[in-house]
């Protein structure tokens, strides 16, 4: 493995580190439970039988978004994720990972014929990511469509990888030869033995003959 | 002055069948296209051995032919040539095309049309060689029905992807061959005709050297010396 290729590995983890905890922040911020909140709900509920104390006014949750959310910054940031290679990468390993969740060998060996984003730039880290990840988290038909396209990504990078092999594969091509070669080699070896046998039988008759001249 | 020949034919084959095969591996380029890749570098032996293989029939059955009208024994020596050297010809068809098809096809034998008529043509041939032989007295005769017969087939065998709906590519590719591709494949082309004229001649030769001791020892034994 190169130097580029940890840095790249590195980057990515370290981006999709802060993805993570950027996606866990906002599901929060929308009433989602994070992990091990549950039980601390549980546990509230255990204490319901309790006599409530002088309830503090609970501050007002911000409405879930509604299923059917179409985010008004999916186009700009759409952009942006085909400018900032690493989070492209991010995205990609993300939804890549859920959708060939059984083939994750096959998987990374297509990472060989990995295709950059289109409007790739050297550098360049968008500036409207948290925004952006927050969009995201909220519009369930563009996480569908991301999906999707970097699921038709992947299939395109298997295509390659297998049709490299198979383009390079030059094992039938020698096993046929080599199939010509033993079968010519074969009918030498049994012409050979054939036109030993008649110059035996040429060399008998002819001591027949001597014998019965002799005689 | 037939020695020579021979004998210019077979340096000929020494020297051109490892130029063919540097030409099929180095020099011809990979075919674009999802069922050939590099696997289409087997076609440039495989074509011409099938068509040696026909060429092949094609002399046996017309010196069979021969052979019943005429009754020349010369004949029928040749076409017993002929038809071993098919069978040997035949049997390279066979095995690079099932190579082929488990590269292209990820099969190694397909039931369709050409390839029955194929592997029926090198049956006939097989059973052409076993008659003679195994057959004893009269299998000449019965050897030159069969070499007949095959014969007839060999057009069918061309046709064949045309008649009926096969797997087989059609026989439009060596006409689509261009430069190094058509250079390698006419090469390969001469140097198994030139096999096929040697293989004939010496199995041809061979025959006519046993014919004639056998004949040498009935004289013998007919004059009282054995």
């Amino acid at each position: 493995m190169t130097d580029s290729t940890i840095a790249k590995t590195r980057a990515r983890l370290a981006l999709a580190a802060s993805l993570c905890a950027a996606m866990v922040s906002t599901a929060m911020a929308q009433g989602e439970p994070a992990a091990g909140e549950g039980d601390a709900e549980a546990a509230a509920e255990d204490r319901v039988a309790e006599p409530p104390a002088a309830a503090a006014p609970m501050p007002a949750e911000p409405p879930p978004p509604p299923a059917d959310y179409n985010s008004p910054k999916r186009e700009e940031c759409t952009k942006e994720i085909e400018k900032d290679v690493d989070w492209f990468f991010a995205l990609k390993d993300r939804y890549v990972d859920l959708f060939y969740f059984g083939a994750p060998d096959e998987a990374k060996a297509a990472r060989e014929h990995e295709t950059i984003p289109p409007n790739f730039q050297e550098g360049y880290a968008s500036p409207m990511r948290a925004e952006c990840e927050a969009e995201l988290a909220k519009d369930a038909a563009w996480r569908g469509s991301l999906q999707s396209y970097f699921g038709s990504l992947l299939a395109y990078e298997f295509h390659s990888r297998n049709a490299g092999a198979f383009t390079t594969n030059k094992k039938h091509v020698i096993m046929a030869y080599a199939a010509i070669l033993v079968i010519l080699v074969i009918g030498l070896v049994g012409l050979f033995f054939r036109q030993r046998k008649l110059l035996d039988d040429i060399e008998r008759l002819r001591q027949d003959v001597d014998r019965a001249a002799a005689e | 002055m037939k020695r020579a020949l021979v004998l210019g034919i077979a340096i000929l084959c020494a020297v051109g069948f490892p130029t063919a095969v540097w030409l099929v591996f180095f020099e011809t380029p990979v075919i674009d296209s999802p069922e050939l890749y590099f696997n289409q570098k087997i076609f440039y032996f495989h074509v011409p051995n099938s068509i040696m293989l026909f060429v092949a029939v094609f002399v046996c059955g017309i010196y069979s032919v021969r052979f019943l009208r005429g009754r020349n024994p010369e004949h029928d020596d040749v076409a017993n040539a002929a038809a071993q050297a098919g069978v040997l010809f035949g049997t390279v068809m066979l095995v690079t095309g099932s190579i082929w098809a488990k590269a292209a096809w990820n099969k190694w034998w397909v039931w369709e049309a050409r390839l029955m008529i194929a592997l029926l043509l090198w049956m006939t041939m097989l059973a052409y060689v076993l008659v003679r032989r195994y057959g004893g007295p009269g299998s000449e005769r019965l050897g030159a029905g069969l070499g007949a017969f095959a014969m007839i087939n060999v057009p069918l065998v061309y046709m064949a992807v045309h008649i009926w709906r096969t797997q087989h590519p059609k026989t439009s590719v060596v006409p689509g061959l261009s430069g190094k591709m058509l250079l390698t494949f006419w090469l390969s082309m001469l140097m198994f005709l030139g096999l096929l004229v040697l293989t004939t001649k010496l199995y041809s030769a061979m025959g006519r050297a046993s014919r004639k001791l056998e004949e040498a020892r009935e004289h013998a034994l007919d004059a009282g010396l054995l």
